[in-house]
């Protein structure tokens, strides 16, 4: 018997289990993702984790405040797993522009009651709210005087300050992988690649091209995308603009080096897909772009800092929100752009042209 | 000018190329010819620069690929098999990118569209070219540094007759010119118009080369006898005729090549063994021996398989 079905089915079998990357690709990656999901928003049955700060004042010393946490959780009975932190008013703000928290929590002057500040369009923060509420509450609600709720708008600390400049190193590090990565797999399977390196054409050259048409792009994109959110969301760059275009350089090269890297051998299509859905998404995940990566256990954190996507974001979002000038995002633009060229000449080293 | 010596290849466990020696004298034509997986490409992508043999030795107007890569590069023109060009760039602007690669200007591509009949596409791009256009517009892209080498490999394999006579047209022209020229081919046909010289390949190795006249000569004073019969039944009678040389016998299409010395003496003969065999003869072509039996008769094999 054969059937052209069967045949056809099984062809398709022998395809995927002949390629052993396509089978990572496809078992393990999935796993890993759904790893990092797991801690990042938590496992546990409807609970929630968050990080909070309580503001110490003269009203409401450290004391107070360690005895009202230990109140909180007791009364949480593992429900949340917020963490608080004990800052000032100032630090608080600070925290919240970069993420590390999503509300802060102040205590009213002659009141045992308490009140909350966070951006009302934050999903996270409004749930961090509820939980504390709901705990605080316990058994017996309406016992004690309900906290009050401030909606902050002081620029930087809303949803869409953090978002945005997490979106904008998010689309350098897509294009790069998508736009020059992509491209460079595509010639190549066309052979194109290789008809192009019979020429005299210098191929450091042929590389340095896409680099630089990518940054062109890159920053057409980033100019429409910031043309809208400053219209419409009234997204404001504080800190120094040619600070940003320096780190918005090294940005891209960094992500133009990892592409030519991650391009350098690969000419089967459904590989290079895998390759660079394994490269951006765990970034898009761990690196802050949508959500604060302080909700990671503390142990990752110095990793995830690491990450070239999670430095990008970093820098543009304190240029953004922090008022941030050339000495604070230095050392930052120098690794991405140290990681590029590295990056690049690896690449260029073992670039299969033929 | 071109000299390859002994040269092999290999692929994990694939001998495309097996001790291959050929000496290549400026300005001449010559066609290296055979069936699929011949090693007809990895021996010319050798002789370009694109794969290094595993062992012996190479060299272009007495230069090596390890030392003079890039005088290698600007002295010859290539058209590769399988080669996409970009979809949405018009053919004058693969053209000038090319030529860009050769540090020469726009004022190139004219003269080439004119050389390749293709000044009336110049604005097209290259996803709406028919095949042939696309594969004139890749030997156009070879002749675009106005090489000293020109290397096409299977410039016309998959195409219209037509279209294969318009290619051949301008390699005519071209050898005014004394370009020197190596073209992989399995068109015997195409070898003999085009070729001063022909390397016949097969299974990695050269099975016989020659002048064409050389070739003819040593071995057209044969003749073959062509049938198809129903069946395989009789093969060994007609094997043994008076004056037959060899049969070779596809059992596909039950056809036979009978090499004879002399057709007025062996095709009596042979007609007799059908009647005796008691088989009938569906077809039946008596001709002097081309190279396409020449071919059959030293490979068992057909040059378009």
């Amino acid at each position: 018997m054969n059937r052209p079905f069967v045949n056809l089915v099984a062809l398709q079998f022998k395809e995927f289990f002949r390629e052993p990357e396509i089978i990572f690709w496809a078992f393990v990656l999935p796993i890993v993702l759904s790893w990092l999901l797991g801690i990042a928003i938590g496992s546990g049955g409807g609970s929630v984790s968050g990080k909070a700060a309580v503001i110490e004042s003269p009203e409401a010393t450290a004391d107070y405040w360690t005895s009202w946490i230990a109140r909180s959780r007791d009364a949480s009975r593992g429900e949340h797993a917020i963490d608080f932190v004990i800052l000032t008013r100032d630090e608080a703000i600070l925290a919240l522009k970069k993420g590390e928290i999503s509300l802060f929590i102040d205590r009213i002057p002659g009141s045992d009651a308490v009140r909350y500040s966070f951006d009302p369009r934050s999903g996270e923060a409004q749930m961090t709210y509820l939980a504390i509420e709901r705990a605080l509450d316990g058994a017996r609600p309406g016992a004690r005087p309900p906290g009050e709720v401030v909606a902050l708008r002081i620029q930087g600390t809303r949803y869409v300050d953090f978002l945005v400049p997490g979106l904008l190193a998010m689309d350098i590090m897509s294009s790069a992988l998508w736009g020059i990565g992509w491209a460079l797999i595509e010639i190549r399977i066309k052979k194109l690649l290789r008809r192009m390196a019979a020429t005299p054409m210098r191929k450091s050259m042929f590389l340095a091209s896409h680099f630089v048409t990518r940054l062109i792009v890159n920053a057409l994109e980033f100019v429409a995308l910031f043309g809208f959110v400053y219209f419409y969301f009234g997204v404001r760059i504080q800190g120094s603009v040619p600070a940003l275009v320096a780190i918005f350089v090294a940005g891209n090269m960094a992500f133009a080096g990892l592409s030519i890297l991650m391009s350098s051998r690969t000419a089967n299509p459904r590989v290079g897909n895998g390759l660079i859905n394994a490269i951006t998404f765990p970034m898009t995940l761990l690196s802050g772009v949508f959500f604060s990566y302080h909700h990671f256990p503390d142990w990752a954190i110095p990793i995830v800092r690491k990450l070239p996507l999670t430095m990008l974001a970093d820098s543009i979002r304190s240029i953004f929100n922090e008022g941030a000038g050339f000495a604070q995002v230095a050392l930052p633009a120098f690794v991405l752009a140290a990681l590029g060229a590295l990056f690049f000449f690896a690449g260029m080293r073992i670039y299969k042209w033929n | 000018m071109i000299s390859a010596k002994n040269i092999s290849k290999s692929f994990k466990d694939v001998h495309a190329v097996r001790g291959v020696s050929l000496e290549i004298p400026r300005g001449q034509y010559i066609a290296i010819l055979g069936p699929n997986g011949a090693g007809k490409t990895t021996l010319v992508e050798m002789i370009e620069g694109i794969q290094k043999p595993d062992a012996g030795e190479i060299r272009i107007l007495g230069k090596h690929w390890s030392a003079d890569e890039a005088h290698l590069r600007r002295i010859m023109g290539l058209s590769l098999q399988e080669t996409t060009y970009i979809d949405k760039l018009t053919v004058e602007e693969t053209l000038n990118l090319f030529a860009s690669f050769f540090g020469l200007g726009t004022g190139v591509a004219p003269r080439i569209l004119d050389l390749i009949n293709l000044a009336d596409k110049r604005k097209s791009y290259v996803m709406n070219l028919s095949h042939g256009m696309r594969q004139r517009l890749s030997i156009g892209i070879a002749l675009i540094n106005e090489p000293e080498i020109l290397i096409l490999d299977e410039p016309t394999t998959g195409l219209d007759p037509v279209a294969r006579r318009e290619i051949w047209d301008i390699l005519v022209d071209l050898k005014k010119k004394e370009t020197s020229l190596i073209l992989t081919t399995h068109y015997m046909e195409e070898a003999e118009y085009l070729c001063d010289y022909i390397v016949i390949m097969d299974k990695g190795s050269v099975i016989v080369e020659g002048t064409l006249g050389d070739l003819l000569a040593a071995h057209t004073h044969r003749e073959v006898i062509s049938f198809t019969v129903p069946d395989r039944r009789g093969a060994e009678a007609f094997a043994r005729v008076e004056g037959a040389l060899g049969l070779v016998w596809d059992d596909k299409s039950n056809r036979g090549h009978l090499s004879v010395r002399d057709i007025v003496t062996s095709l009596p003969r042979f007609l007799e063994a059908v009647e005796r065999e008691k088989t009938t003869l569906l077809a039946l072509e008596c001709r002097k021996m081309n190279l396409d039996d020449l071919f059959i008769s030293l490979t068992g094999r057909h040059l378009h398989e």
